[in-house]
């Protein structure tokens, strides 16, 4: 069972994933348990559609002035 | 020989830890927190430097003189790693205040990956300035523009954030509550040192 590469693998992996406490903040754990899945694999998609979102809901609240925003922001490199 | 396929091997290595950062981050941090392989983060470090000399050389022009653009490289090269050596060892040191089990080497990878996209939005922002220079308009496409840079500039801020998260999380072992902790005293801190290096001329928006 010892020289067994699966065996060992499935051990480190085991081990991987306990080296580290499951997160837990009180009442909001099950509501992080739920969100979670979204951040771990692609989270690219999450960041895309909240960049897309608030960037309009920023239009919608400052409207044109926006540019004078983003006008100092491009000196920034 | 051996230092070529070295190389080509940490290069791998690093393509496909820049892939896993964006596709599958919460995996590949906690590979990276084990501290493994730390030649890797070279080629991090060649984009940062490449950048900066590119920056150097549109902010001055081509034609200044070289000695000019020597010491305008320097200046933000040493800002840099200065910037890094306080961002990582106030990392290491709030981390261990607040109950972190992590040292210098468990953060070091987790955190250079980290630097990914600030160094895209640098260089993203560099290249609208040289191609669409500022200052906008409040015209339909000076809008669009501004909406674009807008999400984009977001978009890598919360890229950067969970990347900031998962080194803390695994680079350190903290659970949300200490991460939230150790970051009420960190971002003032780095607030502040944002104001000197301003003031210092060294970046407008810093390089963290």
């Amino acid at each position: 069972m010892k020289d067994d590469k699966i065996y060992k693998n499935l051990v480190a992996k085991m081990e991987e994933i306990s080296s580290l406490f499951p997160q837990k903040i009180g009442f909001l754990t099950p509501h992080y348990k739920r969100l979670v899945p979204f951040l771990k694999y692609n989270p690219w998609i999450v960041f895309t559609f909240f960049a897309i979102a608030i960037s309009l809901l920023f239009y919608f609240l400052f409207g044109s002035s926006i540019v004078k925003f983003v006008s100092l922001f491009q000196y920034g490199f | 020989m051996q230092i070529k396929l070295k190389s080509l091997k940490f290069f791998l290595l690093f393509s496909k830890n820049v892939y896993g950062s964006i596709v599958f981050p919460y995996e590949t941090y906690r590979k990276l927190a084990k501290g493994g392989n730390l030649p890797q983060s070279v080629f991090v470090f060649l984009l940062i430097f490449s950048y900066f000399s590119f920056s150097t050389l549109a902010r001055n022009g081509l034609r200044t003189n070289p000695y000019v653009l020597t010491l305008s490289f320097s200046k933000v090269s040493f800002g840099f790693i200065l910037s890094s050596i306080i961002v990582l060892f106030l990392l290491v040191f709030l981390g261990r205040l607040f109950g972190g089990k992590g040292s210098l080497k468990n953060i070091f990878l987790p955190w250079s990956y980290s630097l990914l996209p600030t160094f895209l939005w640098f260089l993203i922002t560099l290249v609208f300035y040289i191609f669409f220079p500022p200052p906008r308009t409040t015209s339909l496409l000076g809008q669009i523009f501004s909406l674009i840079f807008i999400a984009f500039s977001l978009f890598l801020f919360y890229w950067k954030f969970i990347l900031y998260y998962l080194t803390l999380r695994f680079g350190m072992k903290m659970d949300l509550l200490r991460i939230i902790g150790v970051s009420i005293i960190f971002f003032p801190l780095l607030f502040l040192y944002s104001i000197v290096i301003y003031k210092l001329k060294v970046f407008r928006v810093p390089f963290i």
